[in-house]
């Protein structure tokens, strides 16, 4: 029978055991990065279409934007890290939430045409996100 | 042919009204709205681009059964070697009695030089 047989390289190998030590430190610090990158690109794009080609004139007062945060980040049961970037639970001063806002934005309604600024956001800074990332956990690993 | 242009003949197919960014005119108890979502330039060889990717979303307003139209777009877009990249129910509008279904539809193009 054919025997086959796969060595790692030793400096790969030295690298992994040093993840085994250092990731769930790193872990946040790098998810934080690449939330920032996700952040700073969906507060431009919301800037670019919040109030912009309206029927009547815009009553936009910046609440929406002051919403957008980004979460702590946080393990879950099965010891996957996760942080979450978008519109929180935060209501403006009228009571509407901002996360229908929001909504409404990016999918529009009958009679409102949609201006869809998250899922261009997570298209746009998705390379710089991940390069962002990889920069962070080189860093921490001492890679 | 663009994505665009595809998916127009699609909802025409259907005998679904639609039109691009808003719809026009007195609106019918079913309609479809395309959205420009993403356009790109991708697998490049001798520096130039060979493919084009579209992405477009659909938003669909009916007062009828909702879920009968999503299953005839699926199928619909499926057929005509769409990837679907979302699909999201909405809500009902209290004021209009529109439910709201969305569907994100891309496709790639082979890039014919003009």
């Amino acid at each position: 029978m054919a025997r086959c047989e796969m060595k790692l390289p030793d400096e790969f190998m030295d690298k992994l055991s040093k993840l085994g030590d250092k990731f769930d430190s790193a872990a946040p610090k790098v998810l934080e990065a690449g939330g920032e990158v996700v952040l700073s690109q969906m507060k431009d794009n919301l800037r670019n279409v919040i109030g912009k080609n309206t029927k009547v004139k815009s009553r936009s007062t910046g609440a929406l934007e002051k919403s957008l945060g980004i979460t702590p980040a946080l393990q879950d049961r099965k010891g996957e890290w996760n942080i979450r970037v978008g519109v929180g639970d935060s209501r403006d001063k009228k009571g509407v939430p901002d996360a229908l806002k929001a909504q409404v934005l990016e999918y529009g309604k009958a009679g409102q045409p949609a201006k869809p600024w998250m899922k261009p956001a997570r298209r746009k800074a998705r390379k710089k996100a991940i390069s962002r990332m990889e920069d962070v956990l080189k860093r921490e690993l001492d890679l | 042919m663009t994505a665009l242009a595809e998916l127009k003949e699609m909802a025409g197919s259907l005998g679904l009204p639609s039109g691009t960014i808003s719809f026009h005119g007195k609106a019918p108890s079913t309609y479809l709205v395309f959205t420009p979502l993403f356009d790109d330039l991708t697998l490049f060889a001798d520096n130039k681009p060979q493919m084009e990717t579209e992405e477009i979303r659909l938003s669909l307003f009916t007062k009828d059964n909702y879920l009968a139209w999503k299953r005839r777009l699926t199928d619909a877009l499926l057929e005509r070697d769409f990837i679907i990249t979302e699909r999201r129910f909405l809500g009902v509008d209290d004021e209009t009695g529109y439910y709201h279904y969305s569907l994100d539809a891309a496709k790639e193009y082979v890039r014919l030089e003009e």
